[in-house]
């Protein structure tokens, strides 16, 4: 049959790209000989030779050494965990927020553009107006009602269905307590069904005048169930999650790896992906709306030892098969400064709009 | 097409006297069943369409309705497709959310499928988007399949891959309701084994979301379907296996080109009353015959005489007829069906003579009846999807008249039905031999399938003895799920899905013991707290292990210009890759010298890399092929089983084979045109196998009968080559899926012995289930050597094509002789003594715990195969020791003689390998050593192999005191105190001077207080 011939064939096909990563259970010779051949601080890539850098510098450390990291004990084990905080000056200005919201008509059901326009016309200035509207009188009562005391999910969602405006999305987050916002990010050793070697959340005070980064660090593959539990129980139903592409990546890849083994995660707090916001912003102004590029144009931050998400499995396995904690400094460090700097964005983004 | 022409081919003179046997299957009257409250869309359906329901169909129906688990073996065109998806889709209409999966083991089946799905969902006007989702889906529509599809149609090989990936089918996985398994038949051996481990993975992630599919199988018939169904899904299954749907009747013609060799041919009864219609057809045929008939008539004549007188008549001597080639009278019968305007499709052992007999007969056709020329074709895998279609459709509409083809036609594929069918060869099962004569035959006309034989010993058989082939199914299909090797690459996958418990890893893999835990030392799962197995690498396992394949350890082929060899040795990526094959493979077929052919292209073996694991290949049109010969050597690891089969025992255990490929033969023909010597490790792996040994009594009598050297081992030999060759009949498997050896003396039985093992690492089941129906085996086998007409031995008997001893030494005379005693062994009914009664006591099923032990620290994950000579003559060494008596100088409880073994070489009969002349021990103290060992066996507390050596002794020497005694103090050690004191009576009957015996039964005594 031929069907089979090639499915072989294209197994086989498969099997030896397979075996071209470092990381796969048996790699070929030749990818082992070309990672040694250009290996070493001597390296011509500057992302190897970064690597050997960090081992040099690390090579007689350990993880528990690392300034705020501990050894922490869950239901699924053991695992490191790496807690820092700072200052930052942090606030929403939510001024206005709320009497923005009551001019907009199309909040109501059956409202369009032209409908508003109408009843603009006619004098209905805000939802407060509608109240004496005949036809919109109850569907007024009811928005309003939301705006000023519904769940923060259901004034979003409102402004979500019936307005195009992502800036008001956004705006809705200056509704949030300071203290329930989770600005997180996680590394992986790959794109999908691979563990997750690395999550950071970070979380500020109630007056939004200091930051506190948690990370949970993957020490060997068998602490994934830790790492993850440990995340979650930073996480509950009052929770707003800030990310950078979260929605497509960082979440659902949590999502999966619960259902892998087989962990009931029912708690989806609610969720900014800032992403689509920047989208918006500057689609048109920027190359692509990757983080660093956004940091380079428009925060003019410019990051030192970056290594792309593609590096990540390489420099993990590394810090396996030598235990040299090196090159997962620059990991951590990255991954740090990356849910620190989300809290920026946030209040950044939001100003902008 | 004339009705009558199909008769005229048993009556020509030309063919008649090579007719073994015609077994003319009567034709069937349907008989029609109801179904009560069935759903109006589907009745309204099934009336529009004129479908009147057959009863199996309906029996089929109803037990799917009430949530049972069943496997159709009705044959091909019976309706079976149609019988489960009434159901599948009333449920669906119903219930809007169900899902199903249906699993193909091809992909162009599934793609016939899919077009009967669409049209039943556009009938029924229902929504189920039924897709097909294999290597050929394109990627953008992926994603709508798998939120949309309520239908999949699939197969193993792409399951396998996307389990892991469940995440992403939570939608179907959550209302998963039916899995259909068609032609289940294939799921056999190897990939049998791997698919039912994949079925229960399947099974795994649909609990894991909460539904509980039920299994749905179609296969063709076997003798076990209902073992087969359940050891595939591991669940309990009901048989719906009476056909009731309408055919014709069908002559059904074994032809035999090796007829002189035929001692008898077989007329039945029911034979002669054919031959009485044929005559009486005859004269019908020749009243309604014109003109133009007539005219065809004599050109056939003449096409005959044709091929006659171009050939050589004078070969009385030689087996074949006329001269001609087996392929030859293929094309001749062929084309004389053709002529007769009979509709044939003519299936042939491979490719290429399928495309030969079409272009011979093409060819000659235009000699004859020009027009048809072109009605002709062949028809095989390879060929474009769109040629294929327009030779599918040809068939139906007639337009082609003869096409040849390979076994792809021989699953499901829609072509109708046609006249006749010619099967030049018999195709390895008896399966496939129904499936391919199941494409002749309509509802109301009469039909014919000639099977051709080649010479080998199964086509041969079946010749001899055709009622074997119409009697019920004797075919078992085997699906082993104690391969540790499938079952621990499934158990990775497995834990690449969801982390693996110990208890999921028992009961759904039976995966036992601190196997996991072993996992976990050599580093391929992890344990984390919450006790989950997890797979820690960041690659898919399923790419490691090939459902085809048991082991890893595959060497490319890798072909280049012959004057380019040089480039590709040092750089093989610049050659082509040909193909993958396994390492046995590489040692049998493709070592350095060896003609390797493929795709019908000879190949020089230029050099084997055994590191880096390439076979460097050259191509070149040769007229030899090559023939490798070895040595086997083989160690009684542990015995699993002993099977008392009348008088005769047949032990089935874990063996460890040593091949060693030493040399090889470049053959032109059979003529041997020079040997070459072979320099590759011996090939040495563990598996499980058969044995049973000939007593030295046979031996002496034979001796005395025959004066020739090795007349003995001659014998042995044959029994070996013929059981193997039978094989087939009664455990589907290849011959090449099992290996043999017999010897006159093997170190671990010290016995003439017989030896039959899987030629897989780990075993495949073949031989365990050889065991159930040995007593068979041996009747075929007998049968076979007795109604061959040979003088001393030929390729229909005990000549086998794979012998790597050159078919030396083989006697066919003490051959039937040693099988006459053991079939007369077999017979005899199970006689009622002691001795058996202490057999079935004891649970041979399970390993002694030691000697599992010993199993698990052999097998090294390293080297494993490898087996380096400094290594071999450790083993020589070790040997040696254990048959002097060092070990046992200790131990002086039962042995008042002096512990003297005779060592001493024996060169006469010896013809295996050097290893076993080295080896060669004529004990005469035979069963003081058998006591010897059994001894040491008990004080390594490795009872069950200590009993069987006791019981072995007491088999020939009821009046051995020690030995009663020692049974009674394994007994004592296992607890069982009367039964002890039982067999310590004995031993005193026997022997009232036993002081040991004396000794233990008062301290049973005193324990006991008895």
């Amino acid at each position: 049959m031929t069907s089979k011939k090639y499915e072989n064939h294209e197994k086989d096909m498969l099997k030896s790209i397979l075996s071209q990563s470092l990381t796969s259970a048996k790699p070929s010779d030749e990818t082992i000989a070309k990672a040694h051949e250009n290996s070493g601080i001597n390296s011509d890539d500057p992302l190897i030779k970064l690597k050997y850098i960090y081992m040099d510098k690390y090579q007689d450390q350990k993880l528990e050494d690392l300034e705020g990291s501990e050894i922490i004990e869950n239901e699924s084990g053991e695992t490191l965990k790496i807690t820092k905080k700072e200052k930052i000056d942090f606030s929403l200005d939510k001024q206005d927020f709320e009497k923005n919201l009551l001019c907009d008509l199309k909040l109501l059901p059956k409202i369009g553009p032209a409908t508003e326009k109408k009843l603009k016309e006619e004098g209905y200035e805000d939802i407060n107006s509608l109240l004496n509207h005949e036809k919109y009188k109850e569907f007024a009562e009811m928005t309003i009602e939301t705006i000023e005391s519904g769940p923060h999910r259901d004034i979003f969602n409102l402004v979500r269905k019936n307005s195009n405006s992502k800036g008001k999305m956004l705006k809705c987050a200056g509704e949030l307590e300071y203290d329930s916002f989770k600005f997180m990010d996680i590394e992986t050793l790959g794109l999908s069904n691979v563990p997750i070697i690395l999550i950071g959340v970070a979380e500020m005070d109630k007056k939004g005048k200091s930051i506190t980064s948690t990370q949970y660090l993957l020490r060997d593959k068998v602490e994934e169930l830790a790492v993850i539990d440990g995340y979650l129980s930073h996480i509950d139903d009052n929770s707003t999650l800030v990310t950078y592409n979260g929605a497509s990546f960082d979440v659902p890849f949590i999502n999966n790896r619960c259902n892998y083994y087989q962990l009931n995660n029912e708690c989806q707090p609610f969720h900014y992906d800032l992403i689509y916001y920047a989208r918006a912003l500057w689609k048109d102004k920027l190359p692509n709306c990757k983080l660093s590029t956004i940091e380079k144009h428009i925060f003019n931050i410019n990051r030192a030892d970056n290594i792309p998400g593609s590096h990540i499995p390489g420099y993990y396995d590394t810090y396996l098969k030598e235990g040299n904690i090196g090159p997962l400094i620059p990991i951590i460090e990255h991954n740090r400064q990356d849910i620190v700097s989300l809290a920026q964005f946030l209040m950044r983004m939001y100003e902008k709009f | 097409m004339d009705i009558l022409a199909i008769d005229k081919f048993k009556n020509d003179i030309r063919f008649r006297h090579k007719i073994a046997h015609i077994e003319t299957l009567k034709g069937n009257e349907a008989i029609y069943g109801n179904i009560n409250n069935l759903n109006s869309k589907i009745s309204n359906y099934l009336q529009n369409k004129e479908i009147k329901l057959y009863k199996h169909q309906t029996i089929a129906y109803n037990k799917i309705k009430n949530e049972k688990n069943i496997i159709i073996t009705t044959p091909t065109a019976s309706g079976k497709t149609l019988a489960f998806n009434l159901p599948i889709f009333e449920n669906m209409l119903k219930n809007k959310s169900i899902t199903a999966m249906y699993i193909y083991p091809a992909k162009a089946l599934s793609n016939d499928q899919l077009k009967v799905l669409k049209d039943f969902e556009k009938d029924l006007d229902l929504t189920i988007k039924p897709a097909t989702y294999d290597g050929d889906t394109p990627k953008n529509k992926k994603y709508g399949i798998r939120q949309n599809s309520r239908i999949i149609l699939t197969n193993p090989y792409q399951i396998h891959h996307i389990l892991s990936w469940h995440h992403q089918w939570k939608r179907f996985y959550s209302n998963l309701k039916y899995i259909v398994i068609d032609e289940a038949h294939t799921y056999k051996g190897v990939f049998g084994s791997n698919v039912a481990f994949l079925i229960r993975r399947l099974k795994r992630i649909a609990k894991f979301y909460g539904s509980n599919p039920q299994f749905i199988l179609s296969s063709a018939t076997l003798a076990n379907p209902k073992e087969l169904a359940n050891k595939l899904v591991g669940e309990n299954f009901h048989l719906i296996d009476k056909d009731t749907s309408p055919h014709g009747e069908k002559d059904f013609i074994f032809y035999n080109p090796f007829y002189k060799n035929v001692k008898k041919n077989t007329t039945t009864g029911n034979n002669n009353s054919n031959s009485n219609n044929n005559r009486n057809n005859k004269k019908i045929n020749h009243i309604i015959t014109n003109n133009k008939l007539e005219k065809n008539k004599d050109l056939q004549d003449k096409f005959i005489k044709d091929v006659i007188a171009n050939n050589n008549n004078g070969d009385e001597g030689t087996k074949i007829t006329d001269g001609l080639s087996i392929h030859q009278e293929t094309e001749i019968i062929f084309l004389y069906l053709l002529l007769k305007d009979i509709q044939t499709l003519c299936f042939t052992v491979s490719r290429k003579l399928a495309e030969l007999i079409a272009m011979w007969t093409k060819k000659d056709m235009k000699q004859y009846k020009r027009p048809l020329a072109d009605k002709i074709t062949a028809y095989r895998a390879g060929y474009l999807a769109s040629e294929r279609r327009n030779i599918e459709e040809g068939l139906k509409n007639r337009e082609y008249l003869g096409v040849t083809c390979t076994n792809a036609l021989e699953l499901g594929i829609n072509i109708g039905s046609l006249d006749a069918v010619i099967i030049s060869g018999y195709p390895g099962t008896m399966i496939s031999t129904w499936q391919q004569a199941g494409r002749a035959g309509r509802e109301k006309q009469k039909s014919l399938v000639i099977l051709l034989a080649f010479e080998n010993q199964l086509d041969q058989y079946f010749m001899k003895n055709p009622e074997f082939f119409f009697d019920k199914p004797h075919e078992n299909a085997i699906v082993d799920l104690n391969n540790d090797i499938i079952s621990t690459s499934h158990i990775l996958c497995a834990a690449n899905e969801f982390p693996i418990t110990k208890e999921e890893a028992e009961e759904i893999f039976d995966f036992k013991n601190n196997r996991l835990d072993n996992l976990v030392k050599n580093g391929e799962l992890l344990k984390n707290k919450k006790e989950q197995y997890i797979y820690p690498y960041d690659d898919e396992a399923s790419f490691k292990h090939s459902l085809d394949q048991l082991s890893n350890d595959s060497f490319k082929v890798i072909a280049t210009e012959k004057n380019n060899i040089n480039t590709i040795y040092r750089n093989p990526s610049e050659g082509k890759l040909l193909e993958t094959i396994e390492r046995r493979q590489v040692y049998k077929e493709a070592h350095e010298g060896a003609v390797l052919i493929n795709k019908g292209e000879t190949y020089i073996v230029d050099s084997v890399n055994l590191e880096a694991k390439y076979v460097n290949v050259y191509k070149e049109a040769v007229d030899y092929h090559t023939i490798v010969l070895k040595d086997v050597d083989i160690k009684i690891k542990s015995k699993i089983k002993r099977e008392r089969i009348g008088d005769f025992t047949v032990n089935f255990g874990e063996l460890e084979v040593s091949e060693d490929f030493h040399e090889y033969k470049k053959m032109n023909f059979s003529k041997s045109i020079g040997s070459f010597a072979l320099d590759l490790p011996p090939l040495r792996f563990n598996t499980k196998g058969i044995w049973f040994t000939i007593p030295i009594e046979i031996k002496d009598t034979l001796e005395d009968e025959f004066e020739e050297n090795n007349v003995f081992a001659g014998g042995l030999h044959g029994v070996e080559h013929a059981l193997i060759g039978l094989f087939p009949l009664h455990v589907m498997c290849d011959q090449f899926d099992i290996g043999g050896l017999s010897t006159n003396y093997h170190q671990d039985t010290q016995e003439a012995t017989i030896f039959i093992y899987d030629a897989y690492e780990g075993g495949i089941g073949i031989c365990e289930k050889a065991l159930e129906v040995f007593d068979q085996l041996v009747q075929s086998t007998k049968s076979l050597i007795d109604t061959c007409l040979c003088e001393s031995g030929c390729p229909s008997c005990i000549y086998s094509p794979k012998c790597g001893n050159e078919n030396k030494p083989l006697h066919k005379d003490v051959t039937s002789h040693i099988l006459n005693y053991i079939e007369s062994e077999v017979s005899v009914i199970e006689r009622k003594n002691t001795l058996d009664n202490i057999h079935k006591s004891e649970n041979y099923k399970h390993y002694d715990k030691n000697m599992k032990e010993e199993y698990v620290n052999n097998n090294e994950p390293t080297n494993n195969f490898l087996y380096e000579k400094k290594v071999k003559n450790n083993i020589k060494l070790d040997e040696n020791h254990t048959n002097t008596n060092s070990i046992y100088n200790k131990n002086k409880s039962i042995h008042k003689n002096k512990a003297t073994t005779n060592v001493e070489n024996n060169t006469n009969n010896d013809y295996i390998t050097e290893n076993n002349l080295k080896n060669k021990v004529k004990n005469k103290n035979n069963v003081h050593n058998k006591l010897q060992e059994a001894l040491k066996l008990f004080k390594e507390k490795n009872y069950t192999f200590a009993k069987d050596i006791l019981i072995n002794i007491l088999d020939t020497d009821k009046d051995n005191s020690d030995a009663w005694y020692l049974l009674g103090a394994i007994l004592n050690d296992q607890g069982d105190s009367k039964g002890a004191i039982k067999f310590l009576r004995k031993a005193l009957i026997v022997d009232p001077a036993n002081e040991k015996v004396h000794e233990l039964i008062s301290i049973l005594k005193i324990e006991n207080r008895i």
